[in-house]
């Protein structure tokens, strides 16, 4: 069987070529070429369109960020928060775990096959022209994010939010419309934005960190014989998410050594500042797991702290 | 019936009117205020998606009942022919299944937006207006599409959809 | 790939069959992607791409360039501008051509179609030439190949669109097309120069202006020039987006219409109901071209021209040429924005491929398309042209388009054999 995969990344980017690819081959040499994967050539939707695509079966598999759609996956929320931790392979296996013990059965994730999920690594404040390392830094400050738990952030820390995807950043940037970007420093590699972000504030734990999940249509899933699906699942799962936390390891990095070189300027948070992102987190955490009727968890809670133990346990 | 038909289509111009000179001024507005006062507005770029879906909903309908989609008329001479009238007819009902199409999975979509809590990027306004709008214009449309020709000269002096180069072409 | 290739071929015969474009795309793609993927998703596609289409705030730019040109347009400032060339140009040989020319290229800079240039143009320009006693033919053409600029010359819709299909950059896409435009005006008035020598009784010389007269006649286009600096200026200093040019562009011309009084309550009305309307136009189009290119997409069509091409074994400029030939002749019967549309997400691959920039392509493309503009037997603007001046005869128009043709291709040359023309200031803005 051949599956369409539709990706919204350049073919030269590393999620394509280190994880993508690397992926589909392991799913190609496991089941002994039964199961095939074919990248579509352009992606025939938004980023933010990709859950649904491979929902409604247009693509079999996709991948995509669950926070481009802002209030859906909310139940997800807990894994974006700051001071998540910077071991970005246990961040990720750690969502895996997480997802399958609390997630699986919940309506939100209903008609796809979950085959990985990720996590981005730790986010960092990222300036143009200065230090940012107290709230003072921040006031009136016009930052790029892209997420809810980003804006509230921004907005708590009293600067103002610019709601745009990373592919932007540049053209935004070059145009003075913003003053700095929230990214995570492979990011502002991988987005060209050396130039013109040259100030990184490294919050400890990280600032705040981003999902990710590839899936594929339940229908075609159940099509494929028990066998089949068994041994697509184990260079998937687990797998796939210690394999994309691997590579973006990597990447931050590299990112890191190279910026280093080309002399960026790194800074770490004042106290003060700690103690406001820490606050604004308690704030944060308390309202999500307040509002958990609305996405059908019982003990938010309780989710949240495995997560944080999974997370303590794997990372070294 | 005419006269309804009449104040509809006047609803609809002032509508547009209003959308699109909206989005000059929040364009404008956010310029000058990010410039010049460091306070962009926040969800601009929002509002400006929403006013485009706006217009191009509103206009899709009068669009269609003018005829004034863009067509290639390479071989009028023998398409407007009285025998050709048929084939006329066929490319009505094309134009309006396809339509009727549109609004009806815009009214799928409305009802999976509740359903999956689909919001704007920014301003987190749910989609599911919209997407019902758009339905109806759909349908609308379709509807247009079947009816005569509309040549839309009621009222001489605001006469913008009657041809001029500038509408009737592509203008690009 | 087969599904792909019958797509592509039903496409373009509606499209003959006056089926309007948008629902040739959309009709075939339903049921291409149908065929493919299933009624279903098929359908469910539908909503999705026009979702995607309309809620881009890139798109959004392009109504508010439409109403900028249209603001421009209708207020008379292409007068304005007719009667300052010519104030300086008027007495020289061919010099109510060359006037023309340059206020083709002036009026180009705030206007983003061609066909608007040149239906602007025909009421502005061409009485003037007949009465110093122009031949049709010259004065026709003059003015159909000026046209032409404002297409290349920024901003320019066309080049929008290809910036949004193939995610280049907008901003550097216009401040490539700034060279190619002032080569091809440059082309153009030589042309028409020495047109002018050959035979005089064709284009004899305008009167002498005054000093006082070419003083008042620079007064009135003062606004234009802001503008053009507003846009041009904006983007190249990297003030604005291409997008926020476009909604100070029309915010601009509207205020100076309205303090200049050039504008009544009906005018404004007229002119946003215009605009409004083209881009419902426009939308509808694009709607379709998303969709088929997704049905490309999923058909295979674009791998397999690769693969062919791979084991043609053409080198990098004769797989451009055969490119550019395609779009030459798909240019003669059919409108750019259309063949833009539909053949543009089929080459890109290939274009990327052998390691072409995608600005430099696309400025190229655009050269291309221009020249279809005013070729025969379709030549949009020659139509347009036509139907403003309805005295003149096609056959004429088409005969004075020669020499302009020529030096067309001779600009065409130049571009693709010397990319540092189109890169240079992108480079530069780097
Ligand atoms: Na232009
Ligand atoms: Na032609």
């Amino acid at each position: 069987t051949t599956f369409t995969l539709s990706n919204w990344v350049p073919p030269t980017h590393f999620i394509t070529t280190d994880i993508l690819n690397v992926w589909a081959e392991q799913v190609q040499t496991a089941t002994e070429g039964r199961v095939e994967i074919r990248m579509l050539p352009k992606p025939v939707g938004t980023p933010a369109q990709h859950w649904e695509l491979a929902r409604k079966g247009i693509v079999d598999i996709t991948w995509g960020n669950f926070t481009y759609e802002p209030d859906r996956f909310k139940s997800i929320w807990f894994a974006e928060m700051p001071f998540n931790g910077e071991d970005v392979e246990a961040s990720s296996v750690a969502l895996w775990d997480t997802y399958e013990k609390y997630l699986a059965s919940n309506p939100t994730y209903a008609d796809v096959k979950m085959l990985g999920v990720g996590v981005l690594g730790p986010g960092v404040i990222n300036h143009g022209s200065k230090a940012i390392v107290s709230t003072e830094d921040m006031a009136n400050q016009k930052i790029r994010m892209g997420g809810p738990i980003q804006k509230r952030l921004i907005e708590e820390l009293g600067a103002i939010p610019i709601a745009a995807p990373a592919t932007k950043a540049y053209e935004l940037l070059a145009g003075q419309v913003l003053d700095g970007s929230l990214h995570s420093l492979e990011s502002v590699v991988n987005f060209r934005l050396t130039e013109q972000l040259s100030h990184h504030t490294l919050i400890p734990g990280g600032f705040y960190d981003g999902t990710f999940f590839l899936i594929m249509n339940e229908g075609k899933w159940k099509r494929l014989s028990a066998a089949d699906q068994a041994t697509v699942m184990s260079v998937s799962g687990t797998v796939f998410s210690r394999l994309w936390g691997q590579v973006f390891q990597r990447e931050i990095d590299q990112a890191y050594a190279q910026l280093r070189e080309e002399g960026h300027q790194f800074s770490q948070p004042t106290e003060e500042l700690m103690a406001k992102i820490g606050l604004v987190r308690q704030q944060m955490i308390q309202d999500w797991a307040t509002e958990h009727d609305s996405y059908g968890i019982e003990q938010p809670l309780e989710m949240f702290d495995y997560y944080r133990q999974r997370y303590t346990d794997l990372s070294k | 019936m005419k006269f309804l038909i009449h104040s509809f289509q006047s609803t609809i111009r002032f509508l547009l009117i209003l959308s699109l000179s909206a989005m000059v001024m929040l364009t404008f507005g956010d310029v000058l205020g990010r410039r010049l006062f460091n306070t962009p507005i926040y969800g601009a770029h929002d509002l400006t998606e929403h006013l485009m879906a706006l217009i191009v909903f509103c206009g899709l309908p009068l669009l269609t009942s003018v005829r004034g989609h863009l067509a290639v008329d390479l071989f009028d001479r023998f398409i407007m022919q009285p025998k050709m009238a048929w084939w006329r007819a066929c490319i009505s009902l094309m134009v309006a299944t396809i339509l009727f199409l549109i609004g009806y999975q815009f009214a799928v979509a409305a009802k999976e937006a509740v359903y999956i809590q689909e919001v704007s990027q920014e301003l987190l306004i749910p989609r599911y207006y919209l997407y019902t709008v758009m339905s109806v214009s759909g349908f609308i449309s379709g509807v247009a599409a079947l009816l005569p020709e509309s040549n839309n000269n009621m009222n001489n002096s605001d006469s913008a959809f009657t041809k001029s180069p500038l509408s009737e072409e592509s203008g690009l | 790939m087969m599904t792909g290739l019958i797509a592509l071929i039903a496409v373009l015969a509606l499209a003959f069959l006056r089926v309007p474009l948008a629902f040739a795309l959309l009709g075939v793609s339903i049921i291409g992607l149908g065929v493919l993927l299933g009624a279903e998703s098929s359908m469910s596609m539908v909503s999705m791409t026009i979702t995607e289409a309309v809620f881009s705030y890139e798109l959004a730019v392009v109504p508010l360039f439409i109403l900028m040109g249209n603001v421009l347009s209708r207020t008379g400032i292409s007068s304005d501008l007719f009667r300052a060339a010519n104030a300086y140009l008027g007495h020289v040989r061919g010099g109510l051509a060359l006037s023309t020319m340059v206020t083709c290229a002036g009026f180009s800079a705030v206007c983003g179609s061609s066909l608007a240039t040149a239906a602007t143009m025909s009421k502005v320009a061409y009485p003037s030439m007949k009465k110093y006693g122009y031949s049709n033919s010259l004065a026709s053409a003059s003015i159909a190949a000026g046209g032409t600029l404002g297409i290349l010359i920024p901003p320019s819709i066309i080049l929008m669109i290809y910036g949004i299909l193939t995610q280049t950059n907008i901003g550097q896409l216009f401040v490539a097309g700034v060279i190619p435009g002032l080569l091809g005006l440059t082309f153009y008035m030589l042309a028409i120069y020495v047109i002018a020598i050959l035979r005089p009784a064709e284009a004899p010389r305008g009167k002498n202006s005054t000093a006082a007269e070419k003083y008042s006649a620079v007064k009135g286009v003062w606004p234009f020039c802001l503008l053009f600096i507003l846009i041009i200026g904006g983007i190249y200093a990297k003030i604005f987006t291409a997008t926020e040019a476009a909604g100070m562009g029309a915010g601009f011309a509207l205020l100076v219409s309205m303090f200049q009084k050039r504008m009544s309550i009906v005018d404004f009305k007229v002119i946003f109901l215009d605009s409004a309307f083209t881009s419902v136009m426009l939308y509808c189009v694009l709607f379709g071209a998303m969709l088929f290119a997704k049905l490309i997409a999923f058909s295979g069509l674009g791998e397999s021209l690769l693969d062919m091409v791979a084991q043609a074994d053409l080198s990098p400029y004769q797989l451009i040429f055969a490119i550019l030939f395609v779009f030459l002749i798909l240019g003669c019967v059919m409108d750019s924005l259309a063949i833009i549309l539909i053949c543009v997400p089929l080459f890109i691959p290939i274009v990327i491929a052998n390691g072409f920039d995608l600005v430099w392509f696309g400025i190229v493309v655009v050269v291309v398309t221009e020249i279809a503009l005013i070729t025969p037997p379709i030549g949009m603007n020659v139509f347009v042209l036509k139907a403003a001046l309805p005295e003149v005869a096609i056959k004429d128009i088409f005969k004075g388009l020669i020499p302009f043709i020529a030096v067309d291709v001779l600009r065409l040359l130049l571009l693709v054999f010397f990319p540092i023309l189109t890169l240079f200031l992108v480079n530069f803005m780097k």
